[in-house]
């Protein structure tokens, strides 16, 4: 265990999965109890356009991925607020069309993308110095827009409309969110890829929601338990010699059984 | 007097179907309104273009600069999963009094607390909202609408799922509260309105006016609300009309 401490490969993947898990357990607490894990799919997905992009264009396809998916977030909302377009529907027209888009794009573009399984699967070893510090910004930014707006963002998540009579700026803060949100799943790619990304953001908070029903406890839980999985997957994936990436979700999906069947174990005790 | 509320021929619905039609209100300040008329008759329709939740085709909307609303929404949207307890719910109600990135105020928080004893969900007040029952869910979304003391509380049906005893103890707290504040109620329990209320709006796509608050056989049958009529009398006793077109949907 103390040695693989010592290679500073695996020091960067610790500090990676400890970023990632404060910023996915406080924007996953915000998307598991919105009910909008279907739209951050949408977004993952449509972001895998912006990837094809970025190697067509030869630029850092996490740049181009994030632009994707900003858009698709807003691009949701608006079409299901304002373009009367059923949301599911909307979600489901943004994430086929961002997997074809993705699919042209690498096709077009000559040559082979060598590290396009890095985006599909993750690789939390492939994170460089910038993605973290991207992260960890990501991170202080998140938490302050949740310390500053806590009640107001708990007021809109719970009852929109409620929240729309009291003078509040819904849609300001609604899509400030969602951006965050998207920005959070587009910077975590990397790090579980592009199917895998979506189970940080619930898995976690999902977990976290069975022990408690209060929105800040939640939050604080979530990140605990990000944590817990992420290291626990890590090394397993070192030891079994096995992608970090399904080793850290697998992690998860162990807690979430562990604390689910204690706790209907408990439940059916009194 | 400027009116607190002042609604000028407006067309209102969902997806370009009007569903009010070419309504004009004016609602003064202490103002007590009773809305009555039958099921998707455009009442709740016409509390959501006053509270700015629908924008109407055509016509104009004034309301009074600054003025505060509290809300009781009919059928709540809000999740029963969602982890929020009875005191946050409570407290979201104080959003309007409160700048961005600044706390709540004590006086505030204190009138939130004596609200909550008054609806006796105070004991309650950290379980979280998804869990009570019907009766004390309304309660607890009842006081978030009044907790800011607004200058406009409108309600939509205060009553359903709340007991006889219940109700009467809201309607005394109405009665207080109207002293400092109009409200607006959707009912259908026309008992209540002509006790409580000081005037009458009848809604069925278009709005009829009734100053005062006696609700008349003949009212209901020109402007064919179903509703039922109650007698006051020294026995208390209902009588239920039927209209000639049909008291049932």
């Amino acid at each position: 265990m103390i040695e693989i401490l010592q290679y500073p490969f695996f020091l960067k993947a610790l500090l990676t999965a400890f970023m990632t898990s404060i910023l996915c357990g406080l924007i996953g607490s915000y998307i598991v109890s919105r009910r909008i894990v279907f739209i951050g799919g949408g977004i993952t997905h449509t972001s895998f356009g912006g990837i094809g992009l970025g190697y067509y264009l030869g630029v850092n396809p996490v740049i181009t991925a994030a632009i994707f998916g900003v858009l698709s977030a807003i691009g949701i909302k608006a079409a299901s607020d304002k373009a009367d377009i059923r949301e599911d529907s909307a979600i489901g027209i943004f994430w086929a069309l961002g997997m074809a888009l993705g699919i042209i794009f690498i096709y077009l573009t000559p040559g082979y993308a060598p590290d396009l399984m890095t985006y599909l699967f993750g690789n939390i070893l492939m994170v460089s110095m910038t993605d973290i510090y991207i992260i960890t910004g990501l991170g202080i930014v998140a938490s302050a827009v949740f310390y500053f707006l806590f009640n107001e963002i708990h007021s809109i998540a719970f009852d929109e409309e409620f929240a729309k009579t009291q003078g509040i700026r819904v849609n300001l803060i609604n899509y400030t969110l969602i951006s965050l949100v998207a920005l959070t799943i587009v910077f975590n790619i990397k790090v579980v890829g592009i199917i895998l990304v979506m189970s940080l953001l619930t898995i976690p908070q999902t977990a976290a929601s069975v022990i408690t029903k209060n929105f800040k406890t939640m939050i604080f839980l979530s990140i605990i338990i990000a944590v817990i999985s992420s290291f626990a997957g890590l090394v397993i994936s070192y030891y079994f010699n096995i992608p970090s990436g399904a080793s850290i979700i697998f992690s998860s999906v162990i807690i979430f059984v562990i604390i689910k069947l204690f706790y209907n174990l408990r439940r059916k005790k009194r | 007097m400027e009116d607190l509320i002042t609604l000028e021929n407006i067309d209102a619905g969902y997806n370009g179907v009007k569903i009010i039609e070419n309504i004009s209100l004016s609602v003064k300040e202490n103002d007590f309104l009773g809305i009555i008329g039958p099921n998707g008759g455009g009442k709740s329709t016409l509390i959501k273009v006053i509270l700015g939740l629908i924008k109407p085709y055509k016509g104009t909307l004034k309301i009074r600069k600054g003025s505060k609303f509290g809300y009781l929404p009919q059928f709540t949207s809000a999740d029963r999963k969602f982890p929020i307890s009875v005191q946050e719910t409570v407290i979201s109600g104080l959003l309007s009094n409160k700048r961005l990135f600044r706390s709540f105020s004590k006086k505030d928080l204190e009138n939130a607390e004596l609200l909550m004893k008054k609806l006796e969900i105070f004991d309650m007040r950290k379980e979280p909202v998804g869990e009570l029952s019907g009766g004390q869910m309304q309660r607890a979304f009842l006081c978030r609408a009044m907790v800011s003391n607004p200058d406009i509380l409108v309600l939509d049906e205060p009553n359903s799922f709340v007991d006889k005893g219940t109700s009467s103890d809201i309607y005394k707290i109405l009665l207080e509260l109207n002293s400092k504040m109009a409200i607006l109620m959707v009912s259908h329990d026309t008992g209540v309105i002509s006790s409580y209320v000081k005037n009458i709006a009848c809604v069925n796509k278009t709005l009829h006016y009734h100053p005062g608050s006696d609700i008349t056989d003949k009212m209901l049958d020109k402007y064919s609300c179903p509703v039922e009529l109650i007698m006051h009398g020294p026995i208390p006793h209902r009588v239920l009309r039927t209209h000639q077109n049909g008291g049932k949907k």
